[in-house]
């Protein structure tokens, strides 16, 4: 295994500065680029319609309905399953929350509500100012005086009990608890239930070609700078005009790149934000660009992030082609929503732009991304905080952020740091996390080998 | 709970939760060894059957939380009458005789031989200053507290004793009650603990008890022991019951509930103990199945009858001390009542604590010169308290609105999720989920009362002010002021043998001149202006001048008793003379000694206190004493009252103001740069008890010296315990007009306090919340912020905010309570609610709904009446809303005022500026022209008409443009996406549930109409970003 190492590609970088940036690269005739099936994006996340009349209790609704037999059926397993002897009462199952019966052991499913003191509320906001800006940003929402509750469709319960500290939980997540309620009312919490994984089909076995994708978010390009140099060392990398025989050999086994979210700089959407007029020249272009010579190499996903010129409720939808008018007639570019499933070859990759993730990790201080990541893959729920905390479409039909299958690659966009993780399901489902670093700040692009779910991050620093 | 309860306990109770609801039994005890002691809570009197003899029956509960009736004997009711001169104790049996043989020919007197006994004592009149010469009064003691009235007049009217000739005399102290009477002569304050000493009492045996409380006792006033509460062991708070409940009806669509047709179909109960956190009992009856609540007991009835009856099996057990809920007294309580007497559940009215005697509902009207006058029902509910916490927030609060959705936005910072009546009757008719999400609604009111009250620890606070003042605990919020007074004067002349008159009211409503007022030199300080008060005013002043009805004099007792003036008596600036405390020192100024002492004494406390709990108490005390100290004069004032005496509530304004003039004169004469001081000083500004005035210094701590200084210098010029008090700094400091000021209030220089306002419409009902908004927003800018030019622009702002349509319509809301239908002026509110009768009767507001509207745009000469209109319909059909008004009929006033005395004739162009004169009126999508109107697209760049049929973003022409136009849509979507899923998230939180749609329809609420208006802007804002679709 032709293992990359972070400094490789930073030595040759100084070559590749004699290329004049517009140069169209042309690829090697000796490493062809591995072949695959490219199927029409998938649709699962796009609103084709969307309305505004229904709320959002159809989307707890829906979840819940449809994670519920999920979580009992792990519950039943897990707490079934024990010696009867532990307890003096056997442990009931209470169907609805309102079937529990004070002072007798039971365990129930439902979904969860946190009630936190530091969450963004309208309400607030509003005797302080007379509009509805958006909220402040947060770190986190969480305080000593936090409150829980499980509900289904019948009522609520208030769950109290020291595990509850230990265990991280977000609201609209749907779990499993067991306990005991007391006389106020409060469910006395002595253990807590996930669904687990979801199954999954097993990794194609008949490819024994090493193939990659290659992940990167958060390009943070804008107007006042041409495009970074470490993006373009990228750029010569996967189109193999860069680095000695390995890296070509390498580049070459790229067969997709997708940019988990977050195109543009932060800052370069806020100063539109104020102008009359936008220009459409600038940022935009020199994405366009960049994206064109990507795209006339390999094929180019792109998932729209946080701060991109697309909608900003989950689940977000394509950045429109109008954006990148030379990339858009390039067969090889396809612009989707983010969350996004993305098949290769039978792999399969289910990505995100990263709002979930943080939005989540407010909830319990203590969680990093990357244990977040794995959490909503055994919760079954890619984007819980939709919609108190994180804006969504109300969707009513159906919760589209629920993972019914397990991914074999689960990336999240736009992080801090890079990190990642394989983790397995006890039916043998096996699921590569990849936390995708922003470019801007780590200049950081994940190789993810789809074949063995080996992960390689390589770093496009550039030091003049 | 004094225990940790174990699994099997909580098991069993959940399984029948019915064994939470008795009171902890009673234990054997030894009446002998035994004191029983208790805090009573109410008083009544009561006739024992079998001797005919008056008895007071205290209501209350032990420490230990056992509920106590007590039955008092051998009190009589009595009153007084001069004694005819020269009369001998061995002549008062015939004077009996006489009056009662005169008395029982009258026909309204059930008691025979109505006088008990006369006894021959020397009093002295309050009224007047006669030599302190007591003469002999006529004891009179009756059989029965009905009877004084008859034996009053037979006495007045004169009767003939044999060889004593002809005896008439006025009477005194007829008008004290019964219970009254009882409370003054035993020492019996309200609310506090008394206790039956060991062996001094007997306790009935169940059978023959009369009331339902667990312990019954009969003892003789001569043995009952009063603890005075002011004592730190008699300060404490039983264990009281507190039951707080809400009834749902379901009324018929467009009706409002009527007792006679529409059932109840559910009532709430949440029970807790005084002290207590959480409640112990927390069910909810319903009528029908309903799904059951986690932490709650449902009982569900199939019969109404069955469910009321069950109520009041549920209040005996309970048997709660005092009754809480929002707006029981008029609604809750006289609807189940006449609910019950439709049905005929004949059981259903014996909630009280007498077992045989129903509780009845009766008309009556409150009239307070301090609270105003309100019609209210009456529940006789005997030995359970009630509070009705919508009559405590109306007494105690001015509020926009008292609905108790605002209520707890207020004070408890939360909103309330508010089911329309039209849909209770849905919910109920659907199933046992639908049910049971009305019952989590309906506990929920009954919760937030209790919540209400003890944040706002009225219970408390009231519980004290019956200690302080001495009245029953029941009269706080069913009497005025004056009774207070009264009983500390009762309690005060029964030790000095001093008898109250009885006095017909003074003349009419004539006023007498009011407090003064120094003109005020309008303007905006940038410089701090120290304020001067005098601390309690009135009461000092009563007390310095020994101002008194013993004190005062007639100029015919001057000349016989030969005073001399300014040695003996003073002439106060109304002409009127009071003799000096060294010959008599007058009632009132000892009260309000006594009263002003206590006050300190708690304050003091409060200070080293550290139990949150005894803290509460101690401030409610304080407070207590300070309303009470300044009701006196209030009550010497009242010309209706029981006792006016307008000599001394004139002396006590005239020297007000007499004061207000010297300390002006004394600061500007004093504080001179010819006095070596930096600046003249000024007074710029004085008011009733309080003096502003500009030092002319600019720094904080100057000004706080000399603020000093100066109060303690004025000070010196003035009798004792007359206080003029440095007590803050205005700084900056906006006069508008006397009466109206605002202005940064700071106690101590690093720190300000506080904005305070006086007289400034922030909170008037029939201003939109807009007004309140900018003022308000106006004041922080230009008093904290000290950025005028801040104020000026911010207020332009919102001003062509307001002209383009861009405020949100909630601020723009006006509210006002249907209350009658035939108003003799035509009414914005009345209008609408009838032009909506036609629109449609469902959800038309009824008689005594609170009616939202907007002001819209009309025909040119419509009245602003006839252009109010429904927000949701406003907002459903686009129809424009007339800014002018709400600039001109709303804004203007109030602003002109704040700004005028910054601005000075500039302030018009705030008003009519350059800011005004873009203008945005909405397209309606109803009536008038729209009706013939051909809908086309048109380009979003140039604006042109798209050809027939097209639906593009753009036409051919602007094709470039599209991206640009694409951003700028999507900047759109975002920013409406964002608001509604806010918006809409949070009235999920709100509701309590993710699951369910959320159905409330809270017109108070600030999100209400934004809500709705998200939605409708979201989905047009998606519309038109889905034109881009097809462009490419």
């Amino acid at each position: 295994m032709n293992h990359v190492s972070e400094r490789a590609p930073l030595k040759v970088a100084g070559q590749s500065l004699l290329c004049g940036p517009r140069a169209l690269p042309t690829p090697l005739p000796t490493n062809d680029r591995v072949a695959i099936a490219s199927p029409a994006a998938d649709k699962h996340f796009s609103i084709s319609q969307r309305t505004y009349t229904q709320q959002y209790a159809n989307v707890y609704f829906v979840r819940l309905q449809e994670l519920k037999p999920v979580a009992t059926r792990t519950a039943h397993h897990t707490w079934l399953s024990d010696s009867p002897a532990l307890s003096t009462k056997p442990l009931r199952y209470a169907p609805k929350v309102m079937n529990i019966v004070a002072g007798e052991p039971y365990f129930v499913v439902g979904t969860v509500y946190c009630e936190q003191k530091f969450r963004p509320n309208v309400l607030d906001d509003l005797s302080k100012e007379l509009w509805v800006a958006a909220p402040p940003p947060r770190t986190t929402y969480a305080s000593d005086h936090d409150a829980v509750y499980l509900e289904d469709e019948s009522s609520r319960v208030s769950l109290v009990g020291e595990i509850l500290r230990q265990t991280p939980l977000v609201t609209g997540i749907v779990i499993g608890v067991r306990g005991v309620e007391n006389l106020n009312g409060e469910f006395e919490v002595s253990e807590v239930c996930f669904p687990g994984l979801a199954p999954q089909p097993p990794l194609p076995e008949c490819d024994r070609e090493d193939k990659y994708v290659a992940l990167i978010s958060g390009l943070g390009v804008s107007t006042q700078h041409s495009v970074p140099l470490g993006l373009e060392l990228f750029k010569e990398f996967v189109v193999g005009q860069l680095g000695g025989d390995g890296d070509q050999t390498l580049a070459a086994r790229v067969v997709k790149v997708i940019v988990a979210g977050d195109l543009i700089g932060s800052e370069e959407i806020n100063e539109q934000l104020d102008k009359v007029a936008l220009t459409d020249t600038g940022a935009l272009q020199q994405v366009d660009t960049f994206l064109e010579d990507l795209a006339s190499s390999v094929t180019v996903d792109v998932m729209p992030g946080p701060n991109d010129p697309a909608n900003h409720a989950m689940p977000q939808q394509p950045l429109h082609t109008s954006l990148f008018p030379q990339t858009a007639q390039l067969s090889t570019f396809t612009s989707h929503t983010n969350p996004a499933w993305f098949d290769i070859d039978g792999v399969r990759l289910l990505g995100t732009g990263g709002q979930a993730v943080d939005d989540a990790c407010k909830y319990t201080p203590n969680t990093d991304p990357l244990t977040m990541a794995e959490l909503m893959l055994r919760w079954q729920h890619i984007a819980p905080s939709a919609p108190d905390t994180l804006w969504c479409y109300p969707f009513a039909q159906r919760d589209p952020f629920i993972i019914r299958q397990t991914p074999h690659l689960f990336f999240i966009g736009n992080q801090a740091q890079y990190a990642s993780k394989l983790v397995k399901g006890a039916e043998g489902q096996v699921c590569r996390i990849v936390c995708v670093p922003r470019f801007d700040t780590s200049q950081t692009v994940v190789l993810v080998n789809l074949r063995t779910l080996a992960v390689h991050p390589v770093g496009f620093r550039c030091t003049l | 709970m004094e225990q940790p309860i174990t699994h099997e306990e909580v098991a069993a109770l959940a399984a029948e939760p019915e064994l939470l609801w008795p009171r902890k039994p009673v234990e054997a005890f030894d009446v002998s060894k035994k004191a029983l002691v208790f805090q009573q809570m109410e008083i009544d009197e009561d006739i024992d059957v079998t001797r005919g003899t008056p008895v007071v029956r205290l209501f209350g509960v032990t420490a230990d939380g056992h509920s106590v009736l007590c039955h008092v004997h051998d009190f009589y009711p009595y009153f007084y009458a001069p004694a005819p001169a020269g009369v001998q104790p061995h002549q008062i049996s015939h004077y009996i005789q006489a009056i009662n043989d005169q008395a029982s020919g009258l026909d309204r007197i059930t008691v025979h031989n109505p006088v008990r006994n006369i006894e021959l004592c020397t009093k002295e009149s309050l009224w007047g200053y006669h030599g302190k010469v007591k003469v002999p009064f006529f004891r009179i003691t009756v059989k029965q507290s009905n009877c004084v009235s008859a034996v009053k007049r037979v006495i007045e009217g004169g009767v003939n004793v044999g060889t004593m000739g002809q005896y008439a005399a006025s009477c005194y102290e007829t008008d004290l009650k019964y219970i009254l009477r009882f409370m003054v002569d035993c020492g019996v304050k309200g609310a506090n603990w008394v206790e039956c000493p060991a062996g001094e009492y007997t306790v009935r045996e169940p059978e023959q008890r009369i009331g339902a409380c667990q312990i019954e006792a009969d003892v003789s006033c001569r043995e009952l022991i009063s603890h005075p509460p002011d004592e730190l062991e008699w300060a404490k708070i039983a264990p009281l019951r507190i039951l707080s409940f809400d009834i749902e009806c379901a009324g018929r669509k467009g009706i409002f509930p009527e007792a006679k047709i529409d059932p109840v179909i559910q009532i709430a109960n949440v029970v807790k103990v005084q002290g207590e956190d959480t409640p112990f009992i927390r069910n909810v009856f319903t009528l029908g199945t309903c799904a059951s609540i986690v932490g709650c007991h449902t009982l569900s009835f199939t019969r109404e009858e069955d469910l009321l009856a069950r109520w009041t099996d549920f209040i005996q057990q309970v048997d709660p001390d005092v009754i809480i809920g929002y707006n029981t007294t008029n609604f809750d309580f006289p609807y189940l009542f006449d609910r019950a007497a439709h049905l005929k559940v004949a059981s259903f009215p014996y909630l009280s604590r007498l077992a045989n005697v129903p509780v009845k509902v009766t008309e009556g009207r409150f009239s307070s010169k301090a609270y105003g006058t309100r019609d209210s029902k009456k529940i006789g509910m005997t030995g359970r308290l009630q509070l009705d916490m919508l009559q405590v927030m109306q007494r105690d609060y001015k509020l926009r609105s008292f609905s108790l959705n605002s209520v707890c936005a207020e004070f408890l910072d939360e909103q309330k999720e508010d089911v329309h009546h039209s849909i209770i009757t849905d919910l109920q008719n659907g199933n046992e989920e639908t049910r049971r999400r009305l019952a989590v609604y309906c506990l929920k009111d009954a919760l937030l009362p209790l919540r209400l009250m003890d944040k706002l620890m009225s219970l408390i606070n009231y519980i004290e002010m019956a200690r302080v003042t001495g009245i029953p605990f029941n009269y706080i919020l069913t009497r005025g002021q004056q009774i207070k007074v009264i009983m500390q004067l009762y309690r005060r002349t029964v030790k000095e043998d001093l008898v109250i008159p009885h006095v017909s009211s003074q003349g009419g409503d004539e006023p007498y001149e009011g407090a003064t007022v120094i003109e005020p030199r309008s303007g905006y300080y940038d410089v701090p202006i120290a304020t001067l008060d005098f601390s309690s005013l009135y009461p000092s002043i009563m007390m310095a001048h020994n101002l008194c009805y013993t004190t005062l004099l007639k100029a015919s007792t001057i000349e016989s008793l030969g005073l001399k003036k300014d040695v003996d008596y003073i002439v106060t600036p109304t002409k009127d003379c009071f003799v000096k405390s060294k010959l008599c020192k007058g009632l009132l100024p000892s009260i309000l000694e006594d009263l002003l002492s206590a006050r300190k004494r708690a304050k003091a406390d409060l200070k080293k206190e550290t139990d949150p709990f005894r803290r509460a108490v101690l401030d409610g005390r304080q407070l207590a004493l300070k309303i009470s100290a300044n009701s006196v004069y209030g009550f010497t004032g009242a010309v209706n009252g029981v006792l006016p005496c307008l000599q001394i509530s004139s002396s006590v304004t005239s020297y007000g103001r007499e004061m207000i003039d010297q300390t002006q004169r004394a600061v500007e004469q004093k504080f001179t740069i010819a006095n070596g001081y930096k600046y003249d000083a000024q007074v710029i500004y004085g008011d009733t008890d309080s003096v502003m005035v500009k030092f002319g210094v600019e720094s904080l701590e100057d000004a706080m010296d000399l603020g000093r200084e100066a109060a303690a210098f004025v000070t010196t010029q003035f009798i004792k315990p007359i206080n003029l008090e440095f007590e803050k700094v205005y700084f900056p400091y906006l006069l508008i007009t006397k009466k109206r000021y605002a202005g940064l209030y700071w106690t101590r220089p690093d720190k300000y306090d506080k904005i305070d306002t006086k007289g400034i419409e922030t909170v008037r009902r029939d201003n939109c919340r807009l007004v309140q908004v900018v003022l308000e927003t106006c004041l922080r800018k230009i008093l904290v912020d000290r950025d005028v030019k801040g104020a000026e622009n911010y207020t332009k702002r919102i001003i062509s905010d307001l002209l383009q349509n861009k405020v949100d319509m909630s601020q723009l809301v006006i509210t006002k309570a249907l209350s009658k239908t035939d108003y003799a002026g035509k009414q914005a509110h009345v209008e609408l609610a009838e032009r909506m009768r036609r629109r449609d009767p469902g959800s038309a507001p009824q008689l005594g709904d609170r009616v939202p509207y907007v002001i819209i745009r009309g025909a040119r000469k419509a009245a602003a009446y006839e252009r109010s209109e429904d927000p949701i319909y406003v907002l459903e059909n686009n129809i424009p809303i007339d800014t002018r008004y709400y600039l001109d009929q709303q804004l203007a006033k109030p602003l002109e005022r704040l700004f005028e005395p910054i601005l000075g004739d500039k302030v018009q162009q705030l008003l009519h500026g350059e800011h005004t004169r873009s203008i945005h009126i909405s397209t309606p999508t109803t009536g008038g022209l729209m009706k013939f109107a051909v809908k086309t697209m048109t380009c979003l760049a140039c604006k042109a008409p798209l050809k027939k049929g097209q639906t593009h973003a753009v036409c051919d022409r602007c094709q470039d443009k599209t991206s640009i136009l694409y951003q700028k849509q999507l900047q759109v979507v975002n920013d409406t996406e964002t608001r509604y899923a806010r918006l809409w998230t949070q009235c999920q939180r709100c509701q309590g549930s993710l699951h369910q749609d959320v159905i409330c329809t809270s017109r108070d609420c600030p999100i209400f109409y934004m809500r709705k208006k998200a939605q409708k802007d979201v989905q047009s804002a998606v519309d038109t970003l889905d034109r881009f679709q097809y462009t490419w």
